[in-house]
C-alpha cells in the first residue's frame, strides 16, 4: 500500500465458492420462485471463468458446504481493502459459520485478519461499498450499527458513513462501483431512495449515472442466482495483493 | 510585519466622533426583569494632520496579537502564515485561538499566557505550498496529531508514515548507526508496539535516496488522505440528546456519531450558520426534489462552546472557500451578537502571495521528533520558540516595589539615546501601583553570550535601583496642576539616557515576556505604557513602533471609566519630541497613564502639555450624561478630545438602535462639526461575557 487510493479497483486475486446442491432449495430469499440448479452452476462457472481468464485473475475456489446453502455468496463473509480483512459477522444465522472457510482462505493469502467478535454486531459484506475514498454501510435487515462501527476501527484511514437500506437486501443490490470515482446505481425504489441519502445529505462528489460508457461490459448472466438475491459481487472476494510499497 | 494602521490616511483637519456605547444588565432583587443600563460613551477628536497621517481612532488594539504572531512566524522564517495560528487554553481548558483582531488581555482573561504555535488551517492539497519550510511545519503538526491520537489511522498507515518522518530526519537508513532502538524516541503512534517499529524501520530502508524535503511531500501525500486529516472536532449533541461531533473542515461540516460519520453538510450546502445560547444551527439548501430549506440544530455544551463552534465555521468557510474577505458593513451601528468575521487572508490570496515568493529555501533545522513529543498542548513545539507568553505578578502598593516580580525579569536595556526616568515621586496613589516589568526575551538574540546576558542584567539592576531612587523632577507636571482635587501621579520619560523601562502592572501573577525588536538609535521610535491599576488586568509592554503605542492608549482611554479621567494624547510623528499622554484618575477602579515616546537625533522632548480638561454632568430621568472635555497642545499640533457618557436606564425593551441614534442625534447636535467614526457595543453581564 503505497498510498491510499493509489490502483483503486485494481485485483489480483479472487476469492470464490462453489454452489451447493442445497442452494436450491434453503438459500434464503425473499421471493417464491424456483430455482433451477444446473442454471446456477452454469453461471457461476461462467462468472469464474471470466474473473480468470478476461480479467486474469487468480482465483482460489473454495468447495461448498451443503449445510450452507447461501454460502456460494462469499462476498458476505469478509471485507478486504488494502491488506487488511474484516472477518464479518453475517446477518443472518444461519450463514454464520461461511466466514469459517473463508478466513481461512484469507490467511492463506498473508492478509491481515480482523474478526468481528462482537455478538451485538452483525455486518454482511454486500453491505459494505468501498468507493477508494471512504466506506459506505447500508443499514439493513443484515447489517447493524455496530457492525459498521467496528468496521470503522478496523480500517481507520477512511471514513465510514452509514445508509439506511429499505426494501432491498443489501446496500448492494442496488449500486456498485463502476469505476474511480464513479457509483453505479439501479433505478428502483429502493436504489433511489438510497441514492438520495447518498447524494443530497452526503454530497456526493462521485459521478450517479445510469448508462456507462467507456467501460468495457462484459456481460455475464445472474438471473438464477437472482431468484435468491445473488448480485454478481456477491459471488467473489477481490483482493489486490500487489505490493506497491 | 505588519505594525502600520491601515486605515485610510486623512488629508486635512479632521472632526471624528466615537461612540462608544455599552451595556450592562443587571438583575434587581425586587423586580424579576433585568434591567438594561445603556452607557454611551462618544469621544470627539479633532486633530490636525500630519505626515505620516494615521487615524488615531483606528482600531489597532488587534496589533499586539498580530505582532506576536508575526514576530513567532519571522523566527521560524516562515512565509506562508495564513495556515496557522496561535493557540491558548482558556479557563476551561478548551484550545482557544488567539484573535489577531483582538488584544490578548480580552482574550485569555484569567489564563496562564501560554500559546502554542499550531496549524490552523490545514491546506487539502500540501503539495501546492510554495515552500518546503511551510511543509516541514506542517509535517510536524501532523506528527503530533497522529502521536496524541487526534488523527487515527491504520497500522500500516503509522509505520509509512513513520518511515517518512525517519527519512525526513534521519536521512537514509544506515544499518550500523540505526539499530532496533534507535528510533524509540521517535513516536509514531499513540500505542506504540515493537510491531509497528519494525515495520517503520522496515519501510525507512525502501526509501533510500529521498531527500527531507521529498520525504515530507511524500509523508503529506498520505495523510492528506486520512479521513479525519483537518478535521476539527467538537462535542455535541443533537437534536434529540444523542452524543456526536461536530467536525469542521475545509470541505463542510462533518457530524460523527461513535466514529461513524452520520451525515455531511458541504459548504455549498449549508446556507447560514449560527448560534443562540448554547445552540449552534445550519441552514441547508433545499434538495432537488424538496422546497424548502430545512435548518439543524446542535447542542453544545455551554455558551462559548457554540459560539466557537460558530467561528470555526465561519472561518473555515472564508478561508476555503472565499476569494477574499468581506469587509465588515459599516452601515449597521448596532449589532447585536458576535460581529466576528475571519479578518486573515483567504487560500486563494494566500496562493496567489505564496507564489511571488521568490526567496532562495531558507535553511532550517529539523528538530529530533523527541523534542516534538514534548511540544505544549498538540501544537509545534519548536525548541526555540516555546512560546511561554505569561504574566508576572507586579503588584506595588504606596510606591514600594513588590519583591515577586523581581525575580525572574530583567530590565531590558535598549542602546537608545537619552532616556532616562524621573518624576516618581507620587507614587503613594492609593490604588495605583507601579512596578517595573521587563522583558528578557529576545528572540533575535537567543545567541547572547552568557556573559553578555549576565551583564546586561547587572546593567538594567542598576538602572531599576536608580529609577525607584529618583527624585522628583522640579518642573511640575502640567497634569498636576489641571487635576484639581486629585492626587496624580505623571511619570514621564525623557529622553536623556539610554535605557528604557517597560512599566506595568498586572493582577494576578504572569509574567510578560514580549519579544522586542531593535531599531537603529536614530530611527527609534519607542513607547513605555504604564497602566496603573488595582484591578484592571493588563500588562505592559515596550515596544518599538508608534502604533503599539497608540495601541495600550487606545486601551488606557477605554478602562478609563470614572468621570475624572482625563486623556490627551498627542501623536505627533512629526515632531523629533517627546510626546506624552497621561491619563490619570485617582479612584481605584481605573487609572491609566499612557506615554509615548518619540526619539530621533535631536535633544530632548517636551511633554504634551494640557490646556483644558473638564468634566460636565447632566441628568435626567432615566439619562445621565458625562463629557470629559480635554485639549492639548503639542508643538503645532492641538488636540481636543470630548468623552459622552450617557447612561440609560430602562428595562429590556429598550430599542437599542433608536436609543444609539438618539443619542448620537444629540451629540451632534451639541457639536455640530463632528461625526461619528466609531461605535462599539458592549454587552455586560454579570457574568462578565464575551464583549463582541
Amino acid at each position: 500500500m503505497a498510498g491510499l487510493m493509489s490502483g483503486f479497483g485494481c485485483f489480483t486475486h479472487a476469492v470464490v465458492r462453489a454452489v451447493p446442491q442445497s442452494l436450491a432449495r434453503d438459500a434464503l430469499r425473499s421471493g417464491g420462485l424456483e430455482v433451477d440448479l444446473l442454471k446456477v452452476q452454469e453461471e457461476y462457472e461462467e462468472y469464474v471463468s471470466v474473473l480468470k481468464h478476461r480479467l486474469g485473475l487468480e482465483v482460489l475456489e473454495l468447495p461448498a458446504d451443503e449445510a450452507l446453502p447461501d454460502c456460494v455468496f462469499v462476498e458476505d463473509a469478509a471485507v478486504v481493502c488494502g491488506d487488511t480483512a474484516l472477518v464479518s459477522r453475517p446477518g443472518a444465522q444461519s450463514r454464520r459459520r461461511e466466514t469459517e472457510a473463508v478466513k481461512a482462505a484469507l490467511t492463506e493469502l498473508g492478509l491481515n485478519i480482523v474478526e468481528m467478535t462482537d455478538e451485538s454486531a452483525t455486518l454482511d459484506g454486500g453491505d459494505v461499498l468501498f468507493t477508494g475514498r471512504e466506506f459506505f454501510v447500508g443499514l439493513s435487515k443484515r447489517t447493524n450499527q455496530r457492525g459498521a462501527e467496528i468496521l470503522a476501527d478496523a480500517f481507520k484511514d477512511y471514513a465510514v458513513s452509514t445508509v439506511p437500506v429499505q426494501d432491498a437486501l443489501h446496500l448492494k443490490s442496488f449500486c456498485s462501483m463502476a469505476g474511480p470515482g464513479l457509483i453505479a446505481i439501479g433505478s428502483s425504489e429502493a436504489a433511489q431512495k438510497a441514492l438520495k441519502a447518498l447524494v443530497i445529505v452526503y454530497r456526493l462528489k462521485y459521478d450517479v449515472f445510469e448508462k456507462l460508457k467507456d467501460h468495457m461490459l462484459i456481460p455475464v448472466t445472474n438471473q438464477e442466482k437472482a431468484k435468491v438475491d445473488g448480485g454478481l459481487t456477491c459471488c467473489s472476494v477481490l483482493i489486490n495483493m500487489k505490493k506497491n510499497i | 510585519m505588519l505594525l502600520s494602521s491601515n486605515q485610510p490616511l486623512i488629508p486635512q483637519v479632521c472632526h471624528t466622533l466615537t461612540l462608544t456605547l455599552t451595556t450592562s444588565a443587571h438583575c434587581l432583587p425586587v423586580s424579576n426583569r433585568p434591567i438594561m443600563n445603556w452607557r454611551f460613551r462618544a469621544t470627539l477628536q479633532e486633530y490636525f494632520t500630519y505626515q505620516p497621517k494615521i487615524t488615531l481612532l483606528s482600531s489597532f488594539t488587534h496589533h499586539y496579537s498580530q505582532y506576536l504572531f508575526f514576530q513567532v512566524c519571522d523566527h521560524l522564517n516562515l512565509l506562508e502564515k495564513d495556515y496557522f495560528g496561535l493557540s491558548f487554553k482558556d479557563n476551561t481548558e478548551q484550545s482557544c485561538w488567539l484573535d489577531p483582531t483582538k488584544d490578548i488581555k480580552r482574550q485569555i482573561r484569567n489564563s496562564q499566557w501560554q500559546f502554542v504555535f499550531s496549524v490552523k488551517f490545514y491546506p487539502p492539497d500540501p503539495s501546492q505550498l510554495t515552500e518546503d519550510i511551510t511543509r516541514y511545519l506542517l509535517c510536524l503538526q501532523l506528527r503530533q496529531d497522529i502521536a496524541s491520537g487526534r488523527l487515527p489511522c491504520s497500522f500500516v498507515t503509522h509505520a509509512l508514515l513513520g518511515s517518512y518522518t525517519l527519512q525526513a530526519e534521519l536521512g537514509d537508513h544506515d544499518p550500523e548507526e540505526h539499530r532496533l532502538d534507535y528510533i524509540s524516541d521517535f513516536q509514531f503512534a499513540p500505542n506504540q508496539t515493537k510491531e509497528l517499529e519494525e515495520k517503520v524501520v522496515e519501510l525507512h530502508k525502501s526509501h533510500r535516496g529521498m531527500t527531507p524535503a521529498q520525504a515530507d511531500t511524500q509523508f503529506l501525500e498520505n495523510a492528506k488522505k486520512l479521513s479525519m486529516y483537518g478535521v476539527d472536532l467538537h462535542h455535541a449533541k443533537d437534536s434529540e440528546g444523542v452524543d456526536i461531533m461536530l467536525g469542521v473542515c475545509a470541505n463542510g461540516l462533518l457530524i460523527y456519531k461513535d466514529r461513524l460519520r452520520i451525515n455531511r453538510f458541504a459548504w455549498p450546502k449549508i446556507l447560514k450558520i449560527s448560534y443562540k445560547r448554547s445552540n449552534f444551527y445550519i441552514k441547508i439548501r433545499p434538495g432537488e426534489a424538496e422546497q424548502f430549506e430545512s435548518t439543524v440544530g446542535f447542542k453544545l455544551p455551554n455558551h462559548r462552546a457554540a459560539k466557537r463552534v460558530w467561528k470555526v465555521c465561519v472561518e473555515h468557510h472564508t478561508f476555503f472557500r472565499l476569494v477574499s474577505t468581506e469587509q465588515p458593513t459599516k452601515t449597521k451601528f448596532l449589532t447585536l451578537g458576535s460581529k466576528f468575521r475571519y479578518s486573515g487572508r483567504t487560500q486563494a490570496q494566500t496562493r496567489q502571495a505564496s507564489s511571488l515568493i521568490d526567496r532562495p529555501t531558507p535553511y532550517f533545522q529539523r528538530t529530533s521528533s523527541k523534542r516534538i513529543s514534548r511540544s505544549l498542548d498538540g501544537g509545534i513545539a519548536l525548541h526555540l520558540l516555546c512560546l511561554c507568553v505569561t504574566g508576572t505578578l507586579g503588584l506595588v502598593s504606596n510606591g514600594s516595589m513588590s519583591s515577586a516580580l523581581l525575580n525572574e525579569t530583567s530590565l531590558y536595556e535598549i542602546p537608545v539615546h537619552r532616556l532616562s526616568l524621573c518624576g516618581c515621586s507620587k507614587l503613594r496613589v492609593q490604588g495605583e501601583n507601579i512596578y517595573v516589568r521587563h522583558s528578557n526575551l529576545m528572540l533575535e538574540d537567543l545567541d547572547k553570550t552568557q556573559e553578555d546576558v549576565l551583564k546586561h542584567q547587572a546593567s538594567i539592576s542598576e538602572l531599576k535601583r536608580s529609577f525607584m531612587e529618583a527624585t522628583p523632577e522640579p518642573r511640575p507636571s502640567q497634569w498636576d496642576k489641571r487635576l484639581t482635587g486629585s492626587p496624580a501621579t505623571s511619570l514621564r520619560l525623557q529622553a536623556h539616557g539610554v535605557r528604557v523601562l517597560v512599566l506595568g502592572i498586572r493582577t494576578p501573577p504572569q509574567t510578560l515576556r514580549m519579544p522586542l525588536s531593535l531599531c537603529s538609535a536614530e530611527k527609534l521610535v519607542y513607547s513605555g505604557c504604564f497602566l496603573l491599576h488595582g484591578s484592571f488586568k493588563c500588562g505592559c509592554v515596550l515596544s518599538l513602533s508608534c502604533s503599539l503605542a497608540r495601541y495600550f492608549f487606545k486601551r488606557a482611554l477605554k478602562c478609563s471609566e470614572t468621570k475624572s479621567c482625563q486623556a490627551a494624547h498627542n501623536f505627533d510623528m512629526a515632531s523629533p519630541t517627546l510626546t506624552k499622554t497621561v491619563g490619570i484618575n485617582a479612584e481605584s477602579r481605573s487609572c491609566v497613564a499612557v506615554r509615548v515616546l518619540r526619539l530621533d537625533g535631536n535633544g530632548d522632548g517636551e511633554p504634551g502639555v494640557l490646556m483644558t480638561a473638564q468634566t460636565i454632568t447632566s441628568e435626567s430621568l432615566c439619562t445621565t450624561t458625562t463629557t470629559h472635555i480635554t485639549k492639548t497642545l503639542k508643538g503645532g499640533l492641538s488636540e481636543t478630545r470630548i468623552e459622552k457618557r450617557i447612561v440609560i436606564t430602562g428595562d429590556s425593551d429598550i430599542d437599542h438602535d433608536q436609543a444609539l441614534a438618539q443619542a448620537i442625534k444629540e451629540a451632534k447636535e451639541q457639536h455640530p462639526d463632528m461625526s461619528v467614526t466609531r461605535v462599539v457595543v458592549h454587552k455586560e453581564t454579570e457574568l462578565a461575557e464575551d464583549e463582541d
